[in-house]
């Protein structure tokens, strides 16, 4: 009976220690990632990811260029395409708002919207 | 002619029960695909050391020599680290450092289900090692177990990676049980858009072992062969050594251990009734590992502008990638247009860091 209080007495003393312990470690190795990335940052970088200027819009004949026709042709196109990802006739589908997502979305970003998980 | 028979007059009855166990589990890998690069050789490894007279098992056996030199030295689980290591991509971590504090979280668990073993008649030792399965993390509980109690070895394993597979089924209802729909639509300001440095990459396995090592030195051989083989692959330069930890490595050394695990399920070692008391505290252990990150993220959203989504805190466990698909599929039944996977594999990432640290804590508080 010693024994067995004794061990219970240890194991949640281990608990509180280790769980406190746990959260402080991984507190500082936060606090260090932090500081890290403050010291390594490089705002060159930063320049590099910045969007590429727009291609010359001369290069299309303007009048191919309405507005709202190139926006009917996006949907369309959008619309066909997630008609036959999803192979579902297109009158099955609404399609509520498009726009635009970060180009530099992550992989895992990516998987998530390319592999809705049902 | 009793040679012949030799083998059938000594089969008893509860070597067919571990006949019938090791199906179960060579059935749950084929056809649920529950964890099947371990459980199937788990349980053909369970039957091999369960035919009477085996010469896999005993003191030639080959099994048994794969005992001696894999687990008993250790080194099995610190390879399964290396190659796990360069698995790993930390950069959704390194973008989000704050979701380390759910890593840490989720592993209220482990603390939780050891003073509950304690409080079942283990001694610490056993308790620990029971705990330890909510490290969800099959390498650092065959580490543990090995070090603390070698007889329960096959249980703790056994437990470790069936509760692994099964986090989307143990999960979701912990979670909404936790949480209101309001807060598991919570979006969550995108912070993965910022680019980390290739110099940050390689200070963080370096860094990281530094620390854990210090705070807890006996963890050196596991968090050390896990940023080692995190440290080949973000060095750029050793494509060749990362790809062979990634793919023969790992193979390799999956098959060896699963077997060899296996054939630690011996009758008179896994049916007894410690046995089902260890699988129902890992259930334990995991219940309480999600809680513990629901629950810490709460805590913290009473105090943040920006809320958090609680359900991220139970992405801390070590599960991965399982467990951030889990939260990303809830967050998406709550609320179809919200994304929070990026965030959710930043805590299941801190996970694993979390979980190595709390093992090699144990390792260090028990005496």
């Amino acid at each position: 009976m010693i024994e067995f209080t004794k061990d219970l007495a240890e194991s949640m003393k281990t608990a509180f220690l280790g769980m406190g312990i746990t959260i402080l470690s991984l507190y500082l190795l936060s606090l260090l990632l932090d500081l890290i990335r403050v010291v390594f940052h490089n705002p060159a970088s930063k320049q590099k990811s910045e969007p590429l200027p727009a291609p010359d819009r001369e290069e299309v004949p303007p009048q191919q260029r309405t507005e709202e026709g190139e926006w009917e042709e996006l949907v369309a196109v959008i619309t066909a395409a997630i008609s036959s990802y999803l192979q579902k006739p297109t009158d099955r589908i609404k399609i509520g708002f498009i726009r635009r997502i970060h180009e530099r979305t992550p992989i895992w970003g990516m998987e998530s919207r390319l592999n809705p998980m049902e | 002619m009793d040679q012949l028979f030799y083998g059938i007059k000594a089969l008893s009855i509860s070597q067919v029960i571990m006949f019938l166990i090791g199906g179960l589990l060579i059935y749950l890998a084929i056809k649920k695909e529950y964890e099947p690069m371990l459980l199937l050789p788990i349980g053909f490894g369970a039957i091999l050391a369960n035919i009477p007279f085996s010469s896999a098992i005993g003191d030639e056996g080959f099994l048994t020599l794969l005992f001696k030199a894999g687990i008993l030295t250790e080194l099995f689980p610190i390879l399964i680290f290396i190659a796990v290591g360069a698995m790993i991509d930390f950069t959704p971590l390194l973008q989000q450092p704050f979701m380390l504090f759910f890593g840490a979280a989720a592993q209220f668990g482990i603390f939780f289900t050891m003073a509950m073993a304690a409080l079942f008649g283990f001694d610490l030792k056993e308790a620990a090692s029971i705990g330890i399965i909510g490290a969800a993390d099959g390498p650092t509980s065959i580490y543990v177990a090995t070090k603390f109690a070698r007889h329960l070895l096959a249980p703790i394993s056994v437990a470790a990676y069936s509760y692994m597979s099964l986090v989307p089924i143990i999960q979701p209802p912990v979670i909404k049980l936790l949480t209101t729909p309001a807060e598991r639509r919570i979006r969550m300001k995108p912070e993965f858009n910022v680019k980390i440095s290739k110099t940050v990459q390689i200070l963080f396995p370096i860094v990281t072992t530094i620390i854990a090592g210090i705070i807890a030195p006996i963890s050196v051989a596991l968090v050390g062969s896990l940023m080692f083989g995190n440290l080949i692959r973000v060095s750029g330069v050793l494509d060749r050594l990362s790809k062979a930890a990634q793919n023969e490595l790992a193979n390799l050394v999956t098959l060896l251990l699963g077997i060899t695990i296996g054939s630690t399920m011996t009758a008179e070692q896994f049916l007894n009734p410690s046995t089902l008391l260890i699988i129902a505290m890992g259930l334990v252990a995991f219940v309480f590992d999600t809680a513990g990150g629901v629950i810490f993220a709460k805590i913290l959203n009473l105090f943040l502008k920006n809320k958090i989504n609680p359900m991220i805190g139970a992405a801390g466990i070590s599960a991965f990638p399982m467990s951030a698909r889990v939260i990303q599929k809830l967050a998406q039944k709550e609320d179809p247009a919200n994304f929070v996977l990026m965030q959710a594999v930043g805590a299941n990432v801190a996970g694993q860091i979390g979980s190595i640290i709390a093992g090699g804590l144990i390792l260090t508080l028990v005496k």
